[in-house]
């Protein structure tokens, strides 16, 4: 209750706490912002001068470029592969009847929590450095480990909305009918799951963009992500860093504005009820 | 086509109330209800009908066919579930046809037969909607409709009023009733309404823990319960202990009672049945089967009127009475309407238990 009315309005208490937030939260977003169109920045509060030319060499950098597209394709590969494998996934944990599956799918939600990527990136680096598996900075490696951050996520999504919708009564109503499974899957758990997978794919979406810690172990030279390389821009220009955070802070917004309007659109789907 | 299972028995992994050795026919055109407290294994049997669950022995069969390990695709059994589970996603004339379209019906009959079974809803001009614009009760028609539209060798109904309102609820039994005759469907029906059971179904089987106790026509198994528990859970009804002294008398706590005890023998154990609406209110006291006592609860219900009758020993005994009149200070358990019931092992003692008991218990 403290810092919260009864009415639901926020109390001073709770305004100031509000207000101390969103200033923590704001302020180094409008700093970067404001550095990456400011001209010269050194030992003054404000950067001083109006420029465009921090973006204009962003977009000139051919590490940079490379590193976009290195980002967007291993983004967009874990979208498809939490897909192809979350759904099925999902749909096995929510519908479990053996308490082992049920324990999976528990274990799985914690993985962030019990393992974090830096411990399962030097768990990589140990794994595929060797002559046996000598798969790391591989390409696949990233997205196959990105999956891996992502995947509890994503199936944390689409679990709480296969209950929310109770599922299990609809495949008994549609089995009754004479449905075998994979019609079951096809024609009634995935249409359910449209709007709560272009949720899920969009969190995905946004957390592999800016993954950092387990991609810094393991990406070779080759596969280097937006924000390995966007790393190195702090040891430059002040204003070249802002502009290449920036880039990344736009996707972020990106996805979720995105996400804002998926979840909308599946409240509204449901007549609300979400 | 008729519906048996024969000595079916089934527990659950998790250690829930199951079955124990159940038998049942559900027969051609018949409408079966089956009534019982929570837990009592009613919604057990509809799944181990539709194949949702299999049971650890005895069999099942439908149409004379052993079903027992088929799994519920294969049964062709309409179900309507106690949520509906219509397919949020999908029209209602999709989730109708959703059966045909799995049997690969050609389109143009699937349609006329879509239509058909949503007009005899009266949902047809509603076809193009999707489930969450209907109320509760067009959600109930859409899901009885879909159950039926393939033709399926007996029909399941899980507890399918018990989202509605009361009077949306008296609508629907006589619309699913209707339907059933209609189509002349072997009939499986779950609820915990006895009401429901009583006023819809050709026959009613009441279950406690995992058993059948009676199977018999609502009229026989209000006014012949086989035992103690039955009487207690069908109806209002006040239950005495009693000991036969003759064929005509027998000895309760509130005294004597003339009433047929032919069938049995002299000083066995029995219980003594008497509906509240057979009691009827006296000026006096005295003759046979008449108890002095006062009015300790009067409960108006609409059409009739319910009143806590304390007689002098401090028994309890209920009554009701259409004229909405209090007895004056006695009443009469006509020997008529004073039914002796064996003690059976599953009623004994334990009838206070259930939810619409009224025992006769001292004040």
């Amino acid at each position: 209750m403290s810092g919260m009315a009864i009415s639901g309005r926020p109390t001073g208490l709770g305004s100031a706490a509000l207000a101390l937030y969103a200033a923590y939260l704001v302020t180094p977003m409008a700093l970067i912002l404001v550095g990456s169109v400011g001209g010269v920045w050194s030992n003054t509060l404000l950067p001083v001068g109006l420029t465009g030319r921090w973006f204009e060499t962003l977009v000139a950098n051919p590490t940079f470029q490379k590193a976009f597209i290195t980002s967007l394709w291993v983004c967009a590969s874990t979208v498809v592969v939490c897909i192809l494998i979350g759904a099925p996934l999902a749909h096995a944990v929510a519908m479990a009847k053996s308490p082992g599956l049920a324990m999976f799918g528990r274990i799985l939600y914690l993985t962030p929590v019990a393992a974090p990527a830096v411990v399962l990136g030097f768990g990589y680096m140990l794994a595929f450095s060797t002559d046996a598996l000598p798969f790391l900075g591989a390409g696949w490696l990233t997205v196959a480990a990105h999956v891996v951050v992502c995947l509890p996520y994503f199936l944390q999504t689409l679990v709480a909305d296969l209950k929310l919708q109770g599922v299990e009564a609809l495949e008994q109503a549609a089995e009754s009918l004479g449905a075998p499974f994979h019609r079951r899957f096809l024609d009634i758990v995935l249409p359910g799951l449209v709007h709560s997978i272009a949720s899920a794919s969009i969190l995905v979406a946004a957390l592999s963009i800016g993954e950092f810690q387990l991609t810094n172990l393991i990406a070779g030279f080759l596969h280097r992500t937006y924000p390995i390389v966007l790393l190195q821009a702090f040891y430059g220009a002040t204003g070249f860093a802002c502009a290449a955070t920036v880039v990344l802070l736009a996707l972020a917004l990106l996805a979720a504005i995105a996400g804002s309007l998926v979840a909308r659109g599946a409240t509204a789907g449901r007549g609300g009820v979400a | 086509m008729t519906v048996s299972l024969d000595r079916v028995s089934f527990t659950y992994s998790s250690g829930g109330a199951g079955l124990e050795d159940i038998s049942l026919d559900i027969r051609e055109g018949e409408l079966l209800a089956v009534i019982g407290p929570s837990g009592c294994g009613k919604s057990t049997i509809l799944k181990l009908i539709a194949g949702f669950l299999i049971p650890q022995s005895g069999r099942i069969t439908i149409g004379g066919e052993d079903m027992t390990q088929v799994p519920p695709r294969k049964r062709d059994l309409g179900i309507v579930f106690q949520n509906y589970a219509l397919f949020p996603h999908m029209t209602l004339a999709a989730n109708v046809g959703y059966a045909l379209k799995l049997r690969q019906v050609p389109a143009a009959e699937a349609g006329e037969r879509v239509r058909e079974a949503l007009g005899m809803v009266g949902l047809g001009h509603l076809a193009d909607r999707l489930p969450r614009s209907l109320s509760g009760g067009q959600q109930q028609r859409v899901a009885l409709a879909r159950a039926l539209v393939f033709r399926p060798r007996a029909l399941l109904l899980d507890e399918p009023l018990s989202a509605l309102d009361a009077t949306l609820r008296g609508e629907m039994r006589d619309e699913i009733a209707r339907l059933q005759r209609l189509h002349g469907i072997a009939t499986l029906h779950i609820t915990h309404d006895q009401e429901e059971a009583l006023s819809m179904a050709h026959r009613v089987a009441v279950m406690r823990d995992g058993r059948i106790l009676q199977v018999d026509t609502p009229e026989r198994l209000y006014a012949r319960p086989v035992s103690r528990a039955v009487a207690a859970f069908v109806g209002q009804a006040n239950l005495l202990d009693g000991v036969v002294i003759d064929p005509l008398n027998v000895r309760t706590p509130i005294g004597n009672l003339a009433c047929g005890a032919h069938a049995f023998p002299r000083g066995m154990a029995v219980t003594v049945l008497i509906r509240p609406e057979a009691i009827r209110p006296v000026e006096s006291a005295a003759g046979p089967n008449r108890f002095a006592g006062s009015i300790t609860r009067d409960r108006f219900l609409g059409a009739l009127r319910r009143f806590d009758f304390t007689l002098a020993n401090g028994v309890r005994l209920t009554l009701e009475t259409d004229r909405h009149v209090a007895p004056p200070g006695a009443i009469e358990l006509p020997p008529a309407a004073v039914q002796v019931i064996a003690t059976g092992q599953e009623g004994a003692g334990r009838s206070a238990e259930t939810k619409n008991v009224n025992p006769a218990v001292p004040a």
